[in-house]
């Protein structure tokens, strides 16, 4: 029996029992959707997860501390501390892949007036001219040029007057900048920096968009070391932590490992996205596995379909056994109708839990808008690949099903089958 | 002339209950290439049994049967099917038609299970429908048809993949005295005119007067014509 003349056969046969297989197949569409919908809600969360993880940092970006984090005893004990100094910074940037290594720099405890707003507890953070901030507005500071700073996003909301003031007002403006710090007989020492605005960062999602200065990484490590009150600081102590940029997100994974090499503490998002890949991942076989029950229980129509159906064509099994048919032929076609039920089953559930995603979608995000959120983290994708998962997975519990009856069927004895009414 | 099917000491049991029924016992018959052979017997008698033997639709206790220079015993399940496919053409009493399938499809059924493609498979349908007086009957379902014209969609099926022997079951038992020698007529002129061999099982003695030979079996064994 050639293949095209099985598929055939197969449609013919499924034809006939038109209503028994519609049943059936509604079964398989029924643990397909529940499947489909599963996982596309768990695939939806982790791609809004992962886009707002994305939006607040960079790919690009390897952050490296003098500790690691994750040890160190409950009593706070520490393991040995590797100093972050000026040295390593340059080794660093001879590493193959990287782009800028960039101490970060934060001044706390600042003190700002533009024009006649004040804001306070404002902190400045230090930028290299290699990797500039992007900025939304004005430009961004060139080489050297020490006497500039931009604004983060919302700054303007940070002024204690109640003028809420649009950051974008502030470019060109002259700000005064005051450092305070503790002095060695504990009274309060006060220095001022002028500095001209001359751009706003672009928004980053994030806590820093309402109260931060981005200067040149000279001015500020100036700042710090003068705050910190000790020298050599830098020397001594090292940066409190390293930006590593790489030129290119593939690049990543090198870095990291030979800056590991070099018994350096590193995170980067690549990490962070991983860790968050294995998460998900279990989260939606979970999930799938809920819908899973649902086609387990489709299958076992399946198994009796199957059986009803060869109950009622035992004698017909039992001619076509007589003319010569082979038990691999019968095998086939008992295969062949459970397969076919099940890839229906699967397209059409596939369909369904694509239409029930884009709608709980869309409901989801409307409600959210309505209650005053922003992009609705509950989202379903139904990504290609789980398309075909779906219905190639429905096909084989259809196929599955189908080898018992096939089996079945196939040892039917002609002459017993022939007798059959 | 060639002998084509050997029977030689062929023994059927059947476990009923405690007593073993013998069906066959010690049955030895030789029917020659191009010969029309009828078995006759009272129901009971192991004729059909020993037609279901030689189509290898059943298994046998001991002895041997050889077809065409094949030893039945030895064939595996799928060697059977093959021999059945290639070898044997079986026309039943119930003829025995798929009901969902046209006249056409039934018998082409044969020739789907040897793998024939369908461009080649058509005209040869279409031809044997048209030998066995079916060229309007080609779109019928079996419930469409008489009984005659049933039976001669059987008779099309079991010729369809030019097999060396046709056996017959009681093939005109379900039929009226007229369309049953029409049928008759049929495997006569087949038998004639193509060499076929006809192997027909009945016990109506007005039929097996068609066959060259008639055999008689009576409780399991040959009393007349084993040859």
């Amino acid at each position: 029996m050639n293949n095209s003349d099985l598929v055939l056969f197969v449609l013919l046969n499924l034809k006939r029992m038109k209503l028994k297989v519609t049943l059936t197949v509604l079964g398989v569409v029924v643990g397909t959707t529940a499947i489909v919908a599963m996982v596309a809600l768990g695939v939806g969360l982790q791609d809004s997860l992962t886009r707002q993880l994305m939006s607040i940092a960079d790919v690009n970006e390897l952050t490296i501390v003098p500790t690691n984090p994750n040890r160190g005893d409950a009593f706070g004990g520490r393991e040995k501390e590797i100093h972050l100094t000026e040295k390593l910074v340059k080794e660093i940037s001879r590493i193959d892949g990287v782009k800028s290594v960039v101490p970060s720099i934060g001044v706390a405890n600042t003190d700002v007036k533009i024009q006649n707003h004040k804001a306070s507890q404002i902190n400045i953070d230090g930028f290299s001219t290699e990797n500039p901030i992007a900025v939304s507005q004005g430009r961004a500071p060139r080489r050297d040029d020490d006497k500039t700073i931009i604004l983060s996003s919302k700054f303007g909301n940070s002024f204690e007057d109640d003028h809420k003031v649009m950051a974008g007002e502030l470019v060109g403006k002259q700000a005064l900048i005051k450092v305070s710090r503790t002095a060695d007989d504990g009274s309060t020492e006060v220095r001022c920096v002028r500095a001209r605005i001359v751009g706003i960062a672009k928004d980053k999602g994030a806590q820093t968009d309402y109260s931060t200065i981005y200067m040149p990484i000279g001015a500020a490590e100036d700042l710090w070391i003068w705050q910190k009150n000790t020298p050599n600081l830098i020397k001594k102590e090292g940066y409190n932590s390293l930006k590593v940029t790489v030129e290119s997100p593939d690049r990543a994974d090198s870095v990291q490992k030979a800056l590991e090499a070099k018994g350096l503490f590193v995170f980067s998002l690549k990490q962070i996205l991983d860790g968050f890949k294995t998460v998900f991942g279990i989260l939606q076989a979970i999930l799938g596995a809920i819908g899973a029950v649902a086609l387990l229980v489709a299958s076992i129509g399946i198994v009796n379909t199957m059986i009803m159906s060869i109950y009622e064509r035992t004698r017909e099994i039992g001619i076509m056994k007589a003319i010569g048919a082979g038990n691999k032929d019968i095998i086939k076609i008992f295969l062949g109708e459970a397969g076919v039920i099940g890839f229906m089953g699967g397209v059409g559930g596939t369909f369904l839990g694509w239409l029930i995603s884009k709608i709980l979608g869309a409901i989801a995000s409307v409600y959210l808008k309505n209650q005053g959120g922003g992009e609705s983290p509950i989202a379903f994708i139904v990504p290609a690949w789980l398309a075909i998962f779906a219905i190639v997975f429905a096909t084989a519990v259809g196929l599955v099903s189908g080898i018992y009856p096939a089996l079945r069927a196939s040892r039917l004895n002609p002459l017993v089958a022939l007798r059959h009414e | 002339m060639n002998q084509v099917i050997s029977v030689v000491n062929l023994v059927r049991k059947y476990s009923l209950g405690k007593e073993p029924l013998i069906a066959l016992d010690n049955v030895s018959i030789s029917i020659s290439q191009g010969e029309f052979v009828s078995i006759m017997g009272t129901s009971g008698s192991g004729k059909s049994t020993l037609l279901n033997l030689i189509g290898g639709l059943d298994r046998f206790d001991s002895g041997e049967i050889s077809v065409d220079g094949l030893d039945i015993a030895s064939l595996d399940e799928n060697q059977l099917a093959k021999y059945r496919r290639e070898k044997i053409g079986f026309i039943f009493q119930s003829y025995n038609l798929v009901p969902t399938l046209t006249a056409l499809q039934n018998v082409e059924l044969p020739l789907i299970f040897s793998g024939i493609p369908k461009n080649d498979r058509l005209t040869k349908v279409q031809d044997m429908l048209k030998t066995v007086g079916l060229q309007d009957r080609v779109n019928h379902r079996p419930t469409e048809m008489s009984g005659g014209e049933q039976q001669r969609v059987a008779v099309a099926r079991a010729l369809i993949n030019n097999p060396a022997i046709i056996l017959g079951d009681e093939p005109t038992g379900n039929l009226d005295s007229k369309t049953g020698e029409e049928i008759m007529d049929l495997l006569t002129w087949m038998n004639k005119n193509n060499g076929l061999t006809v192997v027909m099982v009945t016990h109506d003695a007005e039929k097996a007067r068609y066959a060259d030979r008639v055999v008689h079996i009576k409780d399991g064994r040959i009393i007349r014509g084993e040859g």
